[in-house]
């Protein structure tokens, strides 16, 4: 059964097998420490799983619960905060967890440059589990799986772009490796932010301001 | 019951024989597993435990290789299968998303055969084995070596053609 292909195959594996650097530790061997057991290896293995599994849902769900907040006031627009066009486009830029305030005010400032935009408002990894303990508050198990840490973090703000064109300018805009997903909603009746503040986080002032839940919403 | 001078030899003796048997076959289990995980550090990992393993019993074994040969393959599969299971999760999650760390094509072209079809590639090809040891590392009938290879040469064909 030898033949040309599976001599040549023979050969590749011995030359990708001499790229494997072994590392003998008889020592840990003798007084048996596992590797795989450490827990250093383990939770860091495990981050790495679930860091990309957690942030994709928290993100659906707390953008799906934005959006559909945003849209859903049928009764006129919140008294507190600016009043939107009713052709308004919800857009979320979902940042990476691990990105630093100074990084997230340079994407507030260019989001803020940008015509057309308005309501603007940062949801810090804080407010975001509040809004995440709200949202789920009927799965409790999925809240206690998750850390703040784990989320990300989101500048939130409407546009009058439609969302097509909104979602692909700000995917060619924003290629900072901080954030982690661009999501626009389509237009809906009367967009309605509730604002509590429209400050960028402050670099020197510690940790990036809270912000309360949108899911307090407009005054029925 | 042996007096404590004798149990002391009995277990430098132990010791001695273990580091031998470290020695001469710790290298080729790592390249081994190299070839069946695609990840140095996993592959060290796996054949690190696998030797824990074999020290707790080595008094016990008749064929310390062949234990050892299981216990690498079975870390091995046993990372093939959770591999398998968080790709699938993630894949769904985020369609496209690249996958971590450099390969090559023929790293890239074992990773697509199912673990069992791997393993006999690099256990007859790369190790020499007979299918007869194949078999036994992999706790599988003889019978299944040939078309596991068969097919995993058919579907090395294609994706290295």
């Amino acid at each position: 059964m030898t033949d040309r292909f599976t001599e040549q195959l023979t050969a590749d594996l011995h030359a990708r097998a001499r790229r494997a650097v072994p590392r003998p530790d008889l020592d840990a061997v003798l007084t048996a420490t596992p590797r795989l057991q450490r827990s250093s290896h383990t939770s860091r293995r495990a981050r790495r799983t679930r860091r990309p599994l957690a942030i994709a849902a928290v993100g659906l769900v707390l953008g799906g619960a934005w959006i559909a907040n945003h849209y859903s006031d049928r009764n006129g627009p919140d008294l507190v905060t600016t009043v939107a066009p009713t052709n308004a486009t919800a857009c979320i830029v979902f940042l990476e967890p691990s990105t630093t305030d100074t990084a997230a005010e340079a994407i507030g400032r260019t989001l803020r440059a940008r015509p057309g935009t308005f309501n603007h408002r940062y949801v810090d990894q804080r407010a975001a589990y509040a809004e995440l303990k709200e949202q789920m508050a009927d799965r409790p198990e999925v809240v206690a799986s998750i850390t703040p840490d784990l989320l990300p973090p989101s500048w939130r703000f409407s546009t009058t772009i439609d969302p097509v064109a909104a979602q692909a300018e700000l995917t060619a805009e924003l290629t900072d490796d901080a954030v982690f997903e661009i999501t626009c909603a389509p237009p809906g009746t009367t967009p309605a932010s509730p604002v509590t503040s429209n400050e960028p986080p402050v670099t020197s002032a510690g940790p990036l301001p809270t912000i309360r839940s949108t899911a307090t919403g407009p005054t029925r | 019951m042996q007096k404590p001078a004798k149990r002391i030899e009995a277990v430098t003796s132990t010791r001695d024989e273990f580091a031998t048997f470290y020695a001469a076959e710790h290298d080729r289990q790592v390249r081994r597993a190299f070839l069946l995980t695609g990840s140095n550090e996993t592959a060290n990992d796996i054949v690190h435990d696998a030797f824990i393993a074999v020290y707790r019993r080595f008094a016990q074994l008749d064929h310390p290789g062949s234990y050892l040969n299981q216990v690498v393959l079975n870390g091995c599969r046993d990372l093939a299968r959770r591999q398998r299971r968080q790709t699938r999760l993630l894949d769904r999650l985020r369609p496209g998303s690249p996958a971590d760390g450099e390969h090559d094509v023929l790293d890239d072209a074992l990773a697509t055969l199912p673990f069992n079809q791997r393993a006999a590639v690099v256990l007859c090809f790369y190790a020499q084995c007979s299918h007869r040891e194949a078999a036994d590392a992999l706790g599988c009938p003889i019978g299944s070596i040939g078309p596991w290879i068969a097919r995993a040469l058919a579907a090395l064909r294609k994706e290295l053609a």
